[in-house]
């Protein structure tokens, strides 16, 4: 009885101790698990096609690394599980390394990339004469810029399965196509994806062109340069009178006036012009004489009429286009304020022009251009001379100015 | 015959004893513990217990007397114990779908809008959501000017200027909000990547970050994200219809 009684305990005990041994015989976990893994998308959009999918993970056994699989599937990232394709999904029929696979401290493999089941599967493959091995803790990386997305949003799931030998993914597909297959597994691990919606934002910017033209409030003082207006409303005037402080021209030099400014600002990808349109001061059936295409200096005691352009202020305006650079005298920022004063002169070592042929002609004459960017802001110096011999009246003219925009 | 008897009582005890010490080693899923502070993934402390209990038709999660259940957490840790914590990694990554048409802006004033995303992953699961799109464009072939590097403090009208971040701002009016929970307050952690985590100051550079889990780990919940876009013009800025499309990527690590 005592017997017994020790055999069934003793038999008691040695079953409890077995049972955890029978518990955990059934699908044994022999493959390490990846860490620190993930699957980087070079875009979320549903069946974007061309993307690129970075892979890196740490790798969990110490070896050789000779074959990688990625299984892309819908239900669930868990190794061992079934899987099935996304949808809309592919590898790509001939997979492309943008970034081939980094193994520290392996050598010697060369990597190619394959699709299997149906462009579901990434089957990565070697040839050559391994050395060395990749440790535990190593990181391994790679991109393959062939994919297409899933044409459904939301999440799906990639696992990754790693293989000692080359051929150990093709093994791990011929056991089992629905992915469920561990054979000759080293380590493996899943990741989770997902497809995204956009968001979009839309603004509309309208052609734009800001263009004013006037004399200042406050002309220069005598023998003095005019200060660079940025705003149209400072720009009121609309009258010049080129004179002594009566507007009575005088053949012993010239009256010059720099009291009128045009600002300009446009977004026109082709720039906009301003062109001049006008007639030579007359009187009657007198005129003073146009100076014409080619900018000429000063000359007192002569008939002259014409204008010379600057730069006041800004970064876009250029005269590069106007006929015989009439008004683009480089010296026209030396020239200073005498009209409505008592002294002649103020030409400095400008040069001056008026071209009636294109200035009252449909088009006019090309003035300055403004480029694309910030306003601009032009001084105009105006300059007349007469002989001794002018006919006396009260001479004028009307200039318009015009800013056309090429977009 | 009766020392025999307890001879092979004893030798049964001792297996017993021998083997109940190392059930763990043959049932235990292969894990990596890993460093910085700590965390433990799918890692099992007790007896009888297997994540994949399989036979040709089924597989299970087997737990006989798990030592602790349960999601304790601190300011500077978090665990999630007990046998029932899911074994899968999952990502849920929603962006609101929206279009926002500013209608015709100008170089006096700055416009404005947002967008929302959420981000949620496995327990203690990382994760960084990238902007992969280039900035507006009219489609002919100009794009707007943005700051790469340090964000751009109060960017001021006038100047053309693109820009984002994700938290709440008051320039040049109140719009914007910081990073929340969707579900259970305090149930998850994220925040705004460096660069995009200031008030007021705005940047754009393709290929960035612009959120991430925040250590030591995102839970079970999602967190919801805004984005702030401000665009400006200036007088030169070529015209057309400028178009954003904000590709957003989200990669979790697990």
């Amino acid at each position: 009885m005592r017997s017994l009684r020790a055999a069934a305990l003793s038999l008691l005990l040695l079953g409890s101790a077995l049972a955890p041994l029978l518990l955990s015989s059934g699908v044994a976990d022999a493959y390490g698990q990846v860490q620190s893994r993930s699957i980087t998308m070079s875009s979320a959009v549903v069946s974007n096609a061309s993307t690129t999918y970075t892979v890196s993970y740490n790798v969990a056994t110490s070896g050789v690394v000779a074959g990688m699989v990625v299984d892309f599937c819908s239900n669930d990232p868990i190794v061992g599980d079934t899987c099935t394709a996304p949808t809309g999904f592919s590898t790509g029929a001939s997979p492309t390394f943008s970034t081939t696979p980094s193994t520290p401290g392996q050598t010697g493999l060369t990597w190619a990339a394959a699709e299997a089941n149906t462009d579901r599967t990434l089957e990565l493959t070697t040839s050559g004469s391994v050395s060395g091995s990749v440790s535990s803790g190593s990181t391994i990386s790679f991109a393959v810029n062939t994919f297409t997305n899933p044409s459904t949003l939301g999440t799906f799931y990639a696992r990754i399965f790693t293989f000692a030998t080359t051929g150990g993914p093709a093994a791990w597909v011929t056991a089992a196509a629905n992915g469920s297959s561990i054979t000759g597994v080293i380590d493996a691990g899943g990741f989770a994806l997902s497809t995204a919606q956009t968001i979009t934002v839309t603004a509309k910017v309208q052609e734009q062109l800001t263009f004013c033209v006037g004399t200042t409030a406050s002309v220069p003082s005598s023998g003095g340069t005019p200060t660079a207006q940025t705003l149209c409303s400072n720009l009121s005037g609309t009258t010049v009178t080129l004179g002594n402080t009566n507007g009575v021209l005088s053949s012993a030099g010239p009256y010059v006036d720099l009291s009128t400014q045009y600002i300009i600002g446009t977004n026109a990808a082709h720039a906009a012009v301003i062109v001049l349109k006008g007639a030579t001061l007359t009187s009657g059936s007198s005129t003073i004489t146009a100076i014409g295409s080619t900018a000429t200096t000063s000359s007192a005691g002569t008939s002259q009429f014409g204008l010379c352009t600057y730069v006041g202020t800004g970064s876009n305006l250029v005269f590069t286009n106007e006929t015989n650079n009439s008004y683009n005298s480089a010296a026209c920022n030396t020239t200073t304020q005498t009209a409505t004063y008592g002294s002649t002169g103020g030409n400095g070592t400008a040069a001056f022009g008026f071209y009636t042929t294109n200035t009252t002609s449909a088009s006019g004459d090309i003035l300055a251009q403004e480029n694309a960017g910030g306003n601009s802001t032009g001084i105009i110096g105006m300059i007349a001379n007469i002989p001794t011999t002018q006919t006396a009246g009260i001479y004028t003219t009307t200039l318009s100015f015009i800013a056309t925009g090429t977009y | 015959m009766k020392r025999q008897k307890y001879l092979i009582s004893f030798i049964a005890v001792a297996v017993s004893l021998i083997y109940s010490g190392l059930p763990s080693l043959a049932v235990a899923d292969p894990t990596t513990s890993l460093s910085t502070n700590y965390s433990l993934q799918d890692t099992f402390f007790g007896s009888g217990s297997q994540i994949n209990v399989c036979s040709s038709s089924y597989c299970a999660k087997a737990a006989v007397g798990a030592l602790t259940v349960g999601n304790p957490s601190g300011t500077n840790y978090q665990l999630h114990a007990g046998f029932d914590t899911t074994g899968a990694p999952y990502l849920i990554f929603v962006v609101t779908p929206s279009s926002n048409n500013l209608g015709v802006i100008n170089s006096s004033s700055s416009a404005t809008t947002t967008g929302t995303f959420s981000v949620g992953t496995y327990q203690s699961g990382q994760y960084e959501v990238q902007t992969v799109s280039s900035p507006p464009s009219n489609g002919q072939g100009h794009s707007l000017a943005t700051a790469t590097g340090s964000c751009v403090a109060s960017p001021a009208p006038g100047t053309e200027f693109f820009g984002m971040n994700l938290v709440a701002n008051t320039y040049p009016s109140s719009f914007g909000a910081n990073p929340a929970p969707n579900s259970v307050a305090g149930a998850a952690v994220g925040q705004a990547a460096s660069g995009y985590a200031t008030t007021n100051c705005f940047k754009y550079n393709t290929g960035d970050v612009i959120a991430q889990s925040a250590s030591p780990g995102n839970t079970t919940g999602e967190i919801g994200y805004t984005i702030s876009y401000i665009f400006n013009i200036n007088n030169g800025t070529p015209d057309g219809t400028y178009t954003f499309n904000d590709v957003l990527v989200a990669t979790g690590t697990y």
